[in-house]
C-alpha cells in the first residue's frame, strides 16, 4: 500500500519507504493548518469588544483557539520536514474506477436535495433512490428500481405516517 | 432510596420497554455490519427519538449503545472483520476458533462474557458515579477548564494517531463550536449572515455526516471485488464446565480493566479489548494459545468492550465529559431534553441516574438472551450485498438528519460534513478529537472566560488550584511523554543501524507497532 497519497489508487510500496510526496503532503497540511489560523484571528479581530469593563471580549477565546492551531500546524510542519510524521496502517488504498462512482453519487445527493425543495419529497427520492442504488451497483435496473423506490416509500411511511414529520 | 425507586420506576411502562427492544434489535444488527458504527446509528436515532419523552428516547438510545457492542463481535469471529472498532480484539482469537471448528463456542464465550462484562461495568456506573459527581461538584471554572484540556490531550494520546493532527482536530471542534451567539454577550460569531448557523453548528447533522456519511463515502472509494467469506457451520453454543472455570479469571481481569478504560475520555471499546487482552494474557497459565484461538484470549476481548460501557457513562453522567463519541452524541440529545450531565445532574435529578442504570441493566439481558436465539438468522444478514447497505444507510443519513429540526440545511451540513469527513480519513485526521471539541467547546470557553473573570485576567488561577494543576500536568504529560518515547525509539533504532550495519525497515517512520489500531 502505498503511503504517498492516499488519494490515489493503491501500488505496492517498499517495505519502510515514506515517498517523498507523503513528506510534501504533510508540509502542505500543515501549512493549510496555518492558515486557517490566520483566518480564524483576523475573522475573530473583527468581532466587537466587550460592552462590560473588565470583561473578556468575545474574540478571545477564538483567538487563543486560533493562536493553538497555529501552534498545531507549526509542529505539523516540524514533523513533516524531519519526515517523522505518524501513519495510520489500517488505512484502505482507493479502489481503481471508484473515484466517478463518488462523484456520481455526490451529484446525486445534490440533484436529490434540490428537487426535494422544488417538487416534493416523494418524487423526487424515486427518482434520485432508483438511480443511486444503480450508480451504487444494486443489481440491472430493475432491481434499482424496485429497492430505491422502495427505499422512497418506506421513508416517507416512516416519516409522514408514523413519526408525524412532514417531509 | 427514593430517586432509585423513581429511576427504576420509569421503565417500567411499556412504551419504555418497547423502546429498549426496539433499540436493542437495532443496536445488535447495527454492530453486525461492518462500517456502521453505534455513533451514527445512535445520532441518526437522536433525530428521530427527539419528539419522544426522554426516558422512552434514552430507552432507544442506551439500547442501541449497549446492543451494538454485543453484535459487533459476530462478523468479528465470522468473517475476520470487526463490526466496530471495538471489536478489533475479537478477531484475534474469535476468528481462529471459527475456522478451528469452534465458531458456536466461541459466539457463546463472547455473548457470556459481553453480558458478565456489562454488568459490572453497569454496577460501577451505579457505585462510582454518585462519590465522583461529588467530587466534581467542588469543581469551579478553572478546574472544570484544566478538565477539558485533559480530556482533549488524552483522547489524543490514547488514540495513538499523530499527536499535531488529533490536536489540531480538537483545537478544530472547539473553534467550530464557537460559531453562533456568544454565549456571556449574545452577539453572534461565524455566522456569515447565514441564520441557521445563529444557534451554532447543529451537532447531530455533523455527526451523521463525519462518521456515517463518511465512512460510506470511503467504503464506495475503497470497494474491492473479493468476497468476504462468512463462516456458517457454528457447533455447540455453551462452555462446558471446565471451560467455565477457565474463563473466571480473564472475564474478572477484562471487567475491571474495560470499566477504567472506558471512564477515561476518549477510550473507547478498542482500547479496552486490546489493552484486557494483553492483560489477561499476562496473567494466563497459556499465554502462548493467545491469538491462535484461545477461549480466554476471546472473553478478555469481549468482556472489556463492553465492561467500558459504563466506565463511559459513569464519566459522562458524573463529569459532563464524554467516555467515547457515542456518549457525545448521548450528551447532544441529553441537553436537547433538558437533562444535563455533569455533577448537578446527581443533586437535581438523580432519578434520571438511576433510569439509565436500569435501562442499561435490561438492554444487556436482552442483548445477551438475543446473542443466543435468531442466531442463524443475523449471520444471513453478513452476506447482504454493500451496495444495498450503503444506499439504505445513506437514505437514513439523509432523510434521518432533517427529522430533528425540519429544515433542509441540516441535511446540506450532513453531506458538507460527510466531504469533509472522507477528507479527513484520506488524509488521517483523527474524527474523534473534532466531536470531543465540538461538544466540549461551549464548557471549556464559559469556563475560561469565568476564572479570567474571577481572578482579574491573571492565568495563574489555572495553576494555584491544586486539582486544576495536577489536570493541567497530566495533560501536558499525555502530550510530552509520547514524544519523550518517540524519540527514544528514534535513538535506540540509530544505534541498531550504527551497531549492525543493518537498515532496520522502519528507521524512517514514527508510528507505534500498537495503538494506531483505534
Amino acid at each position: 500500500m502505498t503511503r504517498s497519497g492516499s488519494l490515489e489508487t493503491s501500488e505496492p510500496a517498499a517495505a519502510g519507504s515514506r515517498g517523498p510526496f507523503s513528506d510534501r503532503r504533510d508540509l502542505a497540511e500543515g501549512a493549510l493548518i496555518v492558515a486557517m489560523a490566520v483566518a480564524v484571528w483576523i475573522a475573530a479581530s473583527a468581532l466587537p469588544p466587550a460592552p462590560v469593563e473588565n470583561e473578556l471580549s468575545s474574540a478571545v477565546w477564538p483567538k487563543a483557539l486560533a493562536l493553538a492551531l497555529g501552534v498545531l500546524g507549526a509542529a505539523l510542519i516540524i514533523e513533516a520536514l524531519r519526515g517523522r510524521v505518524k501513519r495510520d496502517e489500517t488505512l484502505d488504498p482507493v479502489s481503481a474506477g471508484q473515484w466517478p462512482i463518488l462523484a456520481g453519487t455526490l451529484a446525486v445527493i445534490v440533484t436529490f436535495l434540490i428537487a426535494w425543495q422544488a417538487v416534493g419529497f416523494l418524487v423526487s427520492a424515486i427518482v434520485c433512490f432508483v438511480v443511486l442504488s444503480r450508480l451504487l451497483g444494486v443489481g440491472n435496473w430493475l432491481r434499482s428500481a424496485l429497492w430505491g423506490t422502495g427505499l422512497a416509500v418506506l421513508m416517507w411511511v416512516l416519516f409522514e405516517l408514523l413519526l408525524d414529520i412532514p417531509l | 432510596m427514593g430517586a432509585l425507586l423513581e429511576g427504576f420506576g420509569a421503565v417500567g411502562t411499556p412504551l419504555v420497554l418497547l423502546g429498549v427492544l426496539l433499540g436493542t434489535v437495532i443496536g445488535m444488527l447495527i454492530g453486525c455490519f461492518p462500517g456502521v458504527g453505534a455513533t451514527t446509528t445512535v445520532a441518526i436515532a437522536s433525530a428521530f427519538t427527539i419528539t419522544m419523552s426522554p426516558v422512552q428516547g434514552l430507552a432507544v438510545l442506551l439500547g442501541i449503545y449497549m446492543a451494538a457492542c454485543f453484535g459487533d463481535r459476530i462478523p468479528a469471529i465470522l468473517v475476520n472483520t470487526p463490526g466496530t472498532p471495538a471489536s478489533i480484539a475479537s478477531t484475534l482469537d474469535g476468528y481462529p476458533m471459527a475456522k478451528q471448528g469452534r465458531a458456536g463456542l466461541a459466539l457463546g464465550i463472547s455473548a457470556l462474557g459481553s453480558g458478565i462484562g456489562a454488568l459490572i461495568g453497569i454496577l460501577a456506573l451505579a457505585v462510582a458515579s454518585f462519590p465522583l459527581a461529588g467530587i466534581a461538584l467542588e469543581f469551579g471554572p478553572a478546574e472544570f477548564f484544566a478538565l477539558v484540556v485533559f480530556a482533549l490531550t488524552m483522547m489524543v494520546s490514547v488514540a495513538g494517531t499523530s499527536l499535531p493532527k488529533g490536536l489540531a482536530m480538537g483545537v478544530l471542534g472547539l473553534m467550530i463550536a464557537t460559531v453562533g451567539f456568544d454565549p456571556i454577550f449574545g452577539n453572534t460569531r461565524f455566522t456569515a449572515g447565514v441564520p441557521e448557523l445563529e444557534s451554532g453548528v447543529s451537532f447531530i447533522p455533523l455527526i451523521i455526516g463525519v462518521f456515517g456519511v463518511a465512512e460510506v463515502f470511503d467504503q464506495i472509494l475503497t470497494r474491492t471485488t473479493v468476497k468476504e467469506q462468512v463462516i456458517t457451520q457454528l457447533g455447540r453454543l455453551f462452555p462446558n464446565r471446565a471451560e467455565r472455570r477457565q474463563l473466571l479469571r480473564p472475564v474478572a481481569i477484562a471487567s475491571g480493566v474495560g470499566t477504567v478504560v472506558g471512564a477515561m475520555p476518549g477510550a473507547g471499546g478498542d482500547i479496552a479489548g486490546l489493552v484486557s487482552w494483553d492483560q489477561a494474557r499476562r496473567f494466563s497459565k497459556h499465554p502462548e494459545e493467545y491469538g491462535k484461538g484461545s477461549i480466554e484470549g476471546l472473553a478478555a476481548a469481549d468482556t472489556a468492550n463492553n465492561a467500558q460501557v459504563g466506565g463511559a457513562m459513569a464519566t459522562t453522567l458524573a463529569l459532563g465529559i464524554p467516555g467515547d463519541s457515542v456518549s457525545a452524541v448521548l450528551i447532544g440529545s441529553m441537553v436537547i431534553w433538558g437533562i444535563a450531565p455533569g455533577p448537578a445532574l446527581y443533586s437535581e435529578r438523580p432519578d434520571i441516574v438511576w433510569t439509565i442504570v436500569a435501562l442499561l441493566a435490561l438492554s444487556t439481558v436482552l442483548a445477551t438472551a438475543l446473542s443466543f436465539a435468531r442466531l442463524k438468522s443475523v449471520i444471513k444478514l453478513l452476506t447482504m450485498p454493500k451496495p444495498l447497505l450503503w444506499s439504505l444507510i445513506l437514505v437514513f443519513c439523509f432523510v434521518g438528519s432533517f427529522a430533528a429540526q425540519n429544515q433542509i440545511f441540516d441535511v446540506w451540513l450532513v453531506l458538507a460534513a460527510g466531504v469533509f469527513g472522507l477528507l479527513m480519513r484520506r488524509f488521517e485526521f483523527p474524527a474523534g478529537p473534532l466531536v470531543l471539541g465540538l461538544i466540549l467547546g461551549p464548557l471549556a470557553e464559559s469556563n475560561l472566560r469565568r476564572a479570567l473573570v474571577i481572578s482579574d485576567g491573571s492565568p495563574s488561577v489555572f495553576f494555584t488550584s491544586p486539582i486544576s494543576l495536577i489536570l493541567l500536568l497530566l495533560s501536558a504529560a499525555a502530550v510530552v511523554i509520547p514524544i519523550i518515547q518517540r524519540r527514544r525509539k528514534h535513538r535506540s533504532l540509530t544505534a541498531e543501524v550504527l551497531a549492525t550495519g543493518a537498515m532496520p525497515t522502519d528507521l524512517s517512520r514514527s508510528s507505534d507497532d500498537t495503538g494506531d489500531r483505534s
